[in-house]
């Protein structure tokens, strides 16, 4: 796969190169993803969507390195990921679960830094900035369990930035929370790569968001997923609920994708050809 | 760490090596206790090499005397389990389906199931000697306790869609408490059932070697009393596959019921 | 089922309380008028029993019998209980060790624990090293088993978080891994301490000379009946209230973890 090199020459900071996963199961093989490149540069945000059932979670997966591909490899600046990468952090879907109900607040967010042998006092430091830039100053000493869901996937969050990655990684991050909250955790998000400096990927059954949070949304195809298209959404920053939403290419561009993702035929070899891989 | 959550081992080759690993482990076991004996790294008044206990075993089962045991110990064991089973079983669903029930027989059940079941013993020595019946009560108050705490659950754990869904199709009195009480508490009650047999075994094991009721215990304690240490290795091995026996029975049957009701 | 909140609840409630309370009394006074009436040896009245109880077990009695018997029952109990722990930490990072040992461990956890007196006997000779030997050897398999269990059960989620996070080695297992088998842990616990005295009291009335279960027997056979009742009503008291202390202990720290107490059913697998 020469064909896919960053414009520069220079490594981009998060390659797909030719990713395929097959499970085996007692019930027999079952190919979820068959065949997934793209790039992401550094300070992008880049949401990927399909249809459900397209190996979205899966993808992920591989790119946090929790689940080796079955062919194909993630390249992190250059570098082959074997494993969860360094400056790396994953925000889980399911808050509930992926918070430790056993431990404060702020023991959820310095758990990685203690991990990584941050000293206790700047570890603290670093865990409190976080929360409070996701807006939860003051509740440091709660359980997750007194928060509301809201509340704790912003803890989750907080956890990530904590560990300042040069890679977010998000899995579905607002599916657990109601529309409101979710809006509120959208806007949250931006300004926050902006200020931790951070490339962005999620992944998420939810056009409209994809098109709000992304500079580009990776379309996958129903499974085996293979990259149907790569849109570009070159709409104006700082992006609001309201003009964003309102602005017409925003409802052009969210029809496209819609279009995309909902596009009957499964991948074909017609797909392939429709890929548009650099900006 | 990583490479730990990444690494995955092909299914056959995993699937291969979970039916021998167990194999080998016993396998080893059974190697390193037969070396350690006759290499004198275990002393033999510890432990004697497991082919002379073997070999016992085999003798043992040979003697008419090792059968009259096992029959005595498998009578009791099946009646005080057959009889706790009449005893708790329509107790738990006579006791679970009304709260008022249960709630006046909450105070001695709660207060009494964690009493250890031998704690009768002594009484029951002293009234009714030391004989088959002796050990049938013995172990069927014992076996009691799970079998009705997991009869009570089940029962009082039943669906209440299900029940008023029956009231609301005129389903009689009878009907109700068998299709869906009793239907919903089966796979409970199987547990309870798996967990009485393991205890009336134990509880009839007590009764032979405190009580000095005939059966494999009595064995285990004339082998004892005799210092003769393989015989002793080889009643307590026998013991030990009569339980796995026993819990692989129960076990399937647990399993049977869950299967067919479970989610009932 | 819930009772509405008006004048008539207090004496509801008071109805409620009086309802659960009619058998135990009726029970224990229904054994005092029949105890006094029969007039039969086998059943002596509660206040003989009594008597009993307070020279049997207090002052010099407490030291003789009670005493040893708690320290062998504690001793037995905490060593089973901190090598389960340390045992079943260690197959539950080693599943391939696990597999293998697996037929071993199911006859353990199957043999009955009382089956073991006599060679625990011959092994260890009379004593409290006896009684504690099997306490622990009864204790140590469940506890192996369910920290096994409790470990390998855990929610995928928290192994993926450790890998996101690199959180590792003794952290991983003490923050992470071990509050998440906590409820299994503390399942098999409380499920070990009524074996434990169970089998405390067993080995005290196989092989030994002091200790409640060696009185209570030998009271029997002694056709002390007054005593032999007084040990039972203090072997049922130590059970139960045993339990009730660990099943506090149990809500509260797994209240204080935001966990939920596992069922005793789910204690041996």
């Amino acid at each position: 796969m020469t064909a896919v090199s960053a414009p520069t020459g220079q490594w981009p900071l998060l390659r797909a190169e030719t990713l395929a996963k097959t499970y085996h199961t007692p019930a027999g093989a079952h190919e979820a993803v068959r065949d997934v490149t793209f790039d992401v540069h550094a300070g992008e945000v880049v949401s990927i969507v399909g249809p459900s059932g397209a190996g979205k979670t899966t993808l992920l997966r591989i790119l946090a390195g929790l689940l080796a591909p079955t062919s194909g490899r993630v390249l992190l600046s250059g570098v082959p990921v074997e494993g969860p990468p360094q400056g790396a952090a994953l925000v889980f879907q399911d808050y509930s679960r992926s918070l430790l109900p056993w431990l404060s607040v702020l023991g959820n967010v310095t758990l990685p830094l203690r991990s990584a042998r941050v000293p206790r006092a700047e570890a603290a430091d670093r865990a409190r900035q976080a929360l409070a830039s996701v807006g939860l100053e003051g509740k440091e000493k709660l359980r997750p369990r007194e928060l509301s869901g809201g509340m704790q996937q912003r803890v989750s969050i907080a956890r990530a930035l904590a560990y300042q990655p040069r890679l977010l990684l998000m899995d579905e991050p607002f599916a657990s929370v109601d529309a409101q909250t979710r809006m509120d955790l959208e806007d949250l998000v931006l300004p926050l790569r902006e200020q931790y400096g951070m490339t962005i990927v999620t992944v998420t059954h939810d056009i409209d968001e994809a098109v709000y949070l992304s500079d580009r949304v990776v379309v996958l195809s129903p499974p085996p997923s293979t990259v149907s298209a790569v849109v570009d959404i070159p709409l104006p920053a700082p992006r609001s609920q309201t003009a964003t939403k309102e602005d017409p290419r925003f409802g052009r561009l969210r029809h496209r994708v819609l279009d995309l993702v909902r596009r009957p035929e499964p991948a074909a070899p017609a797909t392939t050809q429709e890929r548009i891989l650099n900006r | 760490m990583a490479t730990q959550t990444i690494a995955r081992p092909a299914p056959a080759r995993a699937a291969r090596s979970a039916r021998l690993l167990p194999v080998a482990g016993v396998t080893a076991f059974a190697l390193l206790w037969e070396v350690a004996a006759r290499t004198g790294v275990l002393p033999a008044s510890v432990v004697p090499p497991l082919s002379g206990t073997a070999v016992r075993l085999g003798t043992l089962l040979t003697e008419p005397a090792f059968w009259a045991a096992a029959a005595d110990t498998t009578l009791a064991w099946a009646a005080g389990l057959a009889a706790s089973v009449l005893l708790a079983v329509p107790a738990g669903i006579l006791i679970g389906t009304s709260e008022r029930a249960y709630r006046f027989f909450r105070v001695p059940i709660e207060a009494l199931r964690p009493v250890p079941p031998i704690v009768v013993l002594p009484l029951a020595l002293l009234l009714i000697g030391g004989g088959l019946e002796f050990k049938v009560v013995l172990i069927a108050q014992g076996a009691a306790w799970p079998l009705l705490m997991q009869t009570l659950y089940g029962v009082r754990t039943t669906e209440p869609l299900l029940l008023e869904t029956a009231r609301a199709y005129r389903l009689d009195a009878p009907r109700r408490l068998v299709l869906i009480r009793l239907a919903s508490a089966a796979p409970l009650v199987a547990t309870g059932l798996r967990l009485a047999a393991a205890t009336a075994f134990g509880v009839c094991l007590v009764t032979e070697l405190v009580g000095g009721a005939s059966g494999i215990g009595a064995l285990l304690v004339l082998a004892q009393s005799g210092d003769d240490l393989v015989g002793v290795y080889a009643v307590t091995l026998l013991a030990g596959l009569a339980g796995l026996g026993i819990a692989a029975l129960f076990g399937w049957v647990e399993r049977l019921v869950g299967a067919r009701l479970a989610g009932a | 089922m819930s009772v509405p909140v008006s004048l008539g609840a207090v004496p509801r409630r008071l109805g409620a309380f009086a309802w659960q309370a009619v058998l135990p009394v009726a029970l224990v006074l229904g054994y005092q008028v029949a105890a006094s009436a029969a007039r039969n040896p086998f059943f002596p009245a509660l206040p003989d029993i009594w008597q009993a109880f307070v020279t049997s077990w207090t002052g010099p009695g407490f030291t003789r019998d009670v005493a040893p018997s708690l320290i062998d029952l504690f001793a037995g109990y905490v060593l089973g209980v901190a090598s389960g722990l340390a045992g079943g930490i260690v197959l539950g990072r080693a599943p391939r060790v696990r597999a293998a040992l697996n037929p071993l461990v199911s006859f353990a956890l199957t043999l009955p624990p009382v089956a073991l007196l006599p060679l625990f006997l011959m092994l260890l000779g009379i004593g409290p090293q006896m009684q504690i030997g099997v306490i622990a050897f009864s204790v140590f398999f469940t506890l192996l088993i369910n920290t096994t269990e409790g470990l390998r059960s855990a929610d995928p989620a928290l192994g993926d978080l450790s890998a996101v996070y690199r959180i590792g080695g003794l952290r991983r297992l003490l923050v992470v891994q071990l509050p998440a088998a906590a409820p299994y842990i503390l399942a098999a616990m409380r499920t070990c301490l009524s074996t434990a005295v169970l089998v405390m009291v067993v080995s005290e009335m196989v092989g030994a000379s002091q200790g409640i279960g060696a009185q209570t027997l030998l009271a029997q056979q002694s056709f002390a009946y007054e005593q032999m009742w007084a040990g039972m009503l203090l072997l049922a008291v130590l059970g139960c209230l045993l339990n009730a202390l660990f099943t506090l202990a149990e809500r509260a720290v797994l209240r204080r973890a935001g966990l939920l107490p596992a069922t005793s059913t789910g204690a041996r697998p």
